[in-house]
């Protein structure tokens, strides 16, 4: 732990010895856990969160609404490979940019005319980990330009913006603390290249939305809620921070 | 909104109104009421950011953010201590520490705790009474 603790910081500080605070290089929030936390990680048959992706790969071959499942239109779930790096992303349909919760459950209703799964229901993390799962060790790679260039903006004055009773904003910790202590553990980037995760406070799977939401709860601001266009925005910039980032799905966090 | 806010300026004319004349927070303040506050995780949950000496937890489980309250007593009056912790922004505009007895320029806050403070005038006097006796 300590060793981990001193080589995390160390190269926090070498970093931030030769350039400003933006261009610091992402790391992983993997690089801040416990050894033990990173070896049930790293043993797919002890990780927790492998459970969801098994779940996801059994709706993944279930017919819904008109009878059609995912696979019939996209074959095995390996065909994903390299879909997720690029979420949330423009969609011409929507005229937004859409999570893939959001893009899992828009295949839902057009290609297989059934009900929207809920967005922190069971079914649709449990997809969106299936298909994150797919590119697992890819580098993280979303677009913040073009059409997507003013939702990637909106998600970064919300990131940089104080907020709640406890008037902080995201950047306070995660840019400018990183590698202090909040009570007892080193505080990380935030990055979210490993989500969905399993965390084990909650003892259950959750969606970057579902973190954001946690978040705001805890400095006490207005709930945002998962799926809203405010939070898939704030996700885009989450995940714009840690491009190139390797995807770790399903991670597992404290 | 605005009427909103003008309800809390109406609260806090009179909080201040009733620590100037009819109640004197000073009179009333309690050390050991002080330090339950500052473990209290709804209240101060002051060792997530400082080391507090007394709060009964390891010094590698509490927080490094803020300075060690080590002795605080004897480096700062309880007019300071009590002025960093009503509005440290006050002393630094871009610290981290929230304002636990302002709700100035607060922004998006819930509505379960909006209109008011984090800690009473009450409280952050209990408080300054424990941090002045860390000697």
């Amino acid at each position: 732990m300590k060793r981990l603790a001193l080589a995390v910081a160390a190269s926090l500080a070498a970093i931030a010895g030769s350039a400003p605070a933006q261009e610091t290089p992402p790391v992983s929030g993997y690089q801040f856990l416990l050894p033990e936390t990173q070896a049930l990680q790293d043993d797919d048959f002890a990780n927790p969160g492998m459970l969801w992706v098994e779940l996801g790969g059994k709706l993944w071959d279930e017919p819904a609404g008109n009878g059609t499942s995912c696979q019939n239109c996209h074959g095995a779930p390996e065909a994903m490979r390299g879909v997720g790096t690029r979420y949330p992303q423009w969609s011409q349909t929507e005229g937004r940019v859409i999570s893939l919760e959001q893009q899992v459950n828009q295949c839902r209703a057009e290609r297989q005319q059934a009900d929207p799964f809920g967005y922190s229901s069971q079914e649709l993390v449990s997809l969106s980990a299936l298909v994150m799962h797919q590119s697992r060790g890819l580098p993280m790679s979303v677009a913040t330009d073009g059409p997507a260039a003013s939702a990637y903006r909106r998600g970064k004055a919300y990131y940089e913006t104080r907020r709640g009773q406890l008037n902080l904003a995201c950047s306070n910790c995660h840019v400018d603390q990183v590698g202090s202590r909040l009570r007892g553990e080193p505080i990380s980037q935030g990055q979210v290249n490993g989500f969905p995760i399993y965390r084990q406070l909650w003892q259950d799977m959750g969606s970057v939305g579902r973190m954001i939401a946690w978040c705001n709860d805890a400095v006490r601001a207005e709930p945002l809620a998962e799926g809203s266009q405010m939070a898939v925005e704030l996700e885009l910039y989450l995940r714009s921070l840690g491009n190139g980032l390797a995807i770790e799905t399903p991670a597992v966090r404290r | 909104m605005v009427r909103y806010h003008h309800l809390g300026n109406l609260w806090l004319t009179l909080a201040t109104i009733g620590s100037l004349g009819f109640a004197d927070p000073a009179a009333a303040q309690d050390a050991g009421r002080g330090l339950e506050l500052m473990r209290a995780s709804e209240k101060g949950n002051c060792s997530i950011c400082h080391l507090v000496p007394g709060i009964g937890l390891p010094d590698e489980a509490q927080g490094n953010i803020g300075p060690s309250l080590e002795g605080v007593g004897a480096r700062l009056t309880p007019a300071e201590l009590r002025a960093q912790i009503v509005d440290a922004r006050a002393m630094n505009p871009e610290t981290i520490m929230p304002p636990y007895g302002s709700i100035k320029g607060l922004a998006d806050v819930d509505k379960r705790y909006r209109g008011r403070p984090i800690l009473t005038a009450g409280e952050v006097a209990d408080i300054v009474a424990y941090l002045s006796s860390l000697r």
